[in-house]
């Protein structure tokens, strides 16, 4: 594979086209060594995933704007913490996104004025394709394998992940006992993880 | 009371714990070897329901000035200094222990695929986690290659080939509504010195959200010179009946 090279913000047209060409990871290796260019690269790779997931959660597009920034600036400080061993530059930084993203909806709003439930019928509407192709793909996999929870693990997993809620939240949202939200949550997340084929080296 | 904080992983993996209890699962994860295991794949999971939300289709452009603007000026974290001898060590071990690890995993994986056959338990989930393995390892390899095709209609199909993996993700968007009794099905085409050779490669299961969408794992992709959508009475046909709806030709 091509080693990483800086991308050019418009370097996704074309077709066919190779997806990922950037690899990531390397990138945020070489950002620990104060790497600005790679950096910026690794940038230039996430941002329209960042901002994407940052604006699921905190629905503010301002708000969700400056999460992005405090996450790439948090990833810029402790670069050196990312372990490529242990997973991927994109499982880190959106996990990064959704924890700064969760503790903003959090301090914003009180759980009564969030919503209630998440549409999942419409799907995202890419406009440009090869650089979009493995995200749709990822969604619809991930949309697929969720049909295989069962419906409280369902709405367990999809209202504290998109919405930002705590399991507590949750429980009375549904009207269950926050310990068996609390399970669901983790057999959801366990079913999911089969059916993704997730496994961490 | 440690059992009871590690039911805490899923929502821990979500972030929906609140502080305090954020807090004390960290410090329950240090000591717990086993669940920090755990908690790794969870989070890894979780990220996927991250990376399958809409990307943000128009960036500011201020942003991307404004955080390298004050990357500039913001120093980085220090890492904490490992001795020479076991970073090398740590170094040269790790790919090995990687390759290890992901065979392990493999053999995990078939070992859970057996004992859920073994117990004749939802063997639709089981088709379905060995389809999703290998859509997911089409997806991971390093050769992957997608091609698209939009017709005027709308109908938008996007292969994503792998030959390393040898196999192939089809999707397909906005596919025309379906009378009662027919049926999508797609076509694997070959060419070869006599021609070519059309073979059904299954009917395809709408989405049930979206009846307009349609995704399809294609294995065994080698010498697969195009694939075609056909309508077809419902279950599918042996031969393809009618005039494709959308054809790819996938380059050799």
């Amino acid at each position: 594979m091509a080693l990483a090279s800086v991308p050019s913000p418009d370097d996704s047209s074309g077709n066919p086209a190779a997806t990922d060409r950037v690899d990531l990871s390397d990138l945020l290796v070489r950002t620990a060594r104060g790497d600005e260019r790679a950096f910026a690269g690794l940038y230039d790779g996430i941002v329209s995933l960042v901002l994407g997931l940052a604006r699921r959660v905190v629905r503010d597009p301002s708000r969700a704007e400056e999460v992005a920034q405090e996450v790439f600036i948090q990833v810029w400080q402790t670069a050196h913490r990312f372990d490529p061993a242990k997973g991927s530059a994109k499982t880190w930084i959106l996990t990064l996104t959704h924890r700064r993203a969760v503790d903003v909806v959090r301090r914003d709003q009180s759980a009564t004025n969030r919503e209630a439930r998440y549409d999942w019928s419409g799907g995202p509407a890419y406009d440009t394709v090869d650089e979009q192709v493995s995200a749709r793909l990822e969604y619809e996999q991930v949309r697929r394998c969720l049909r295989s929870l069962t419906e409280l693990q369902r709405e367990a997993v999809q209202l504290a992940y998109y919405r930002g809620y705590t399991y507590a939240e949750v429980a009375s949202l549904l009207k269950a006992n926050p310990a068996t939200v609390k399970t669901r949550m983790r057999d959801g997340l366990i079913r999911l993880r089969d059916c993704l084929g997730v496994s961490v080296a | 009371m440690s059992h009871d904080l590690h039911t805490l992983v899923g929502a821990y993996a979500l972030d929906a714990l609140d502080h305090h209890e954020h807090d004390d699962f960290e410090q329950h994860l240090a000591t717990c070897e086993t669940c920090r295991a755990e908690v790794d794949e969870l989070v890894e999971t979780a990220a996927r329901l991250g990376a399958a939300v809409e990307p943000a289709d128009a960036v500011p452009t201020a942003l991307r000035a404004r955080v390298l603007e004050t990357v500039a000026r913001t120093p980085q974290e220090r890492p904490v200094v490992v001795p020479l001898e076991s970073r090398r060590t740590r170094r040269w071990l790790a790919p090995v222990l990687g390759a290890a690890a992901a065979l392990l995993a493999v053999l995990a994986i078939s070992v859970a695929v057996q004992q859920l056959e073994d117990n004749e338990v939802d063997k639709i989930t089981v088709v379905q986690a060995r389809e999703s393995a290998l859509i997911a390892d089409v997806l991971a390899s390093q050769d992957k290659v997608a091609y698209d095709k939009q017709l005027s209609t709308g109908l938008h199909m996007t292969v994503v080939r792998s030959r390393e993996v040898d196999a192939a993700v089809v999707s397909l968007r906005d596919l025309p509504p379906l009378a009662e009794g027919r049926s999508y099905q797609m076509w694997r085409i070959s060419k070869g010195a006599d021609g070519q050779t059309v073979t059904s490669a299954g009917v395809l299961e709408p989405d049930e959200v979206s009846r307009a969408r349609a995704t399809m794992l294609l294995p065994d992709v080698a010498g697969v010179d195009a694939v075609a959508v056909t309508e077809e009475p419902a279950g599918g046909s042996p031969k393809p009946t009618g005039e494709p709806l959308v054809q790819l030709t996938l380059p050799t």
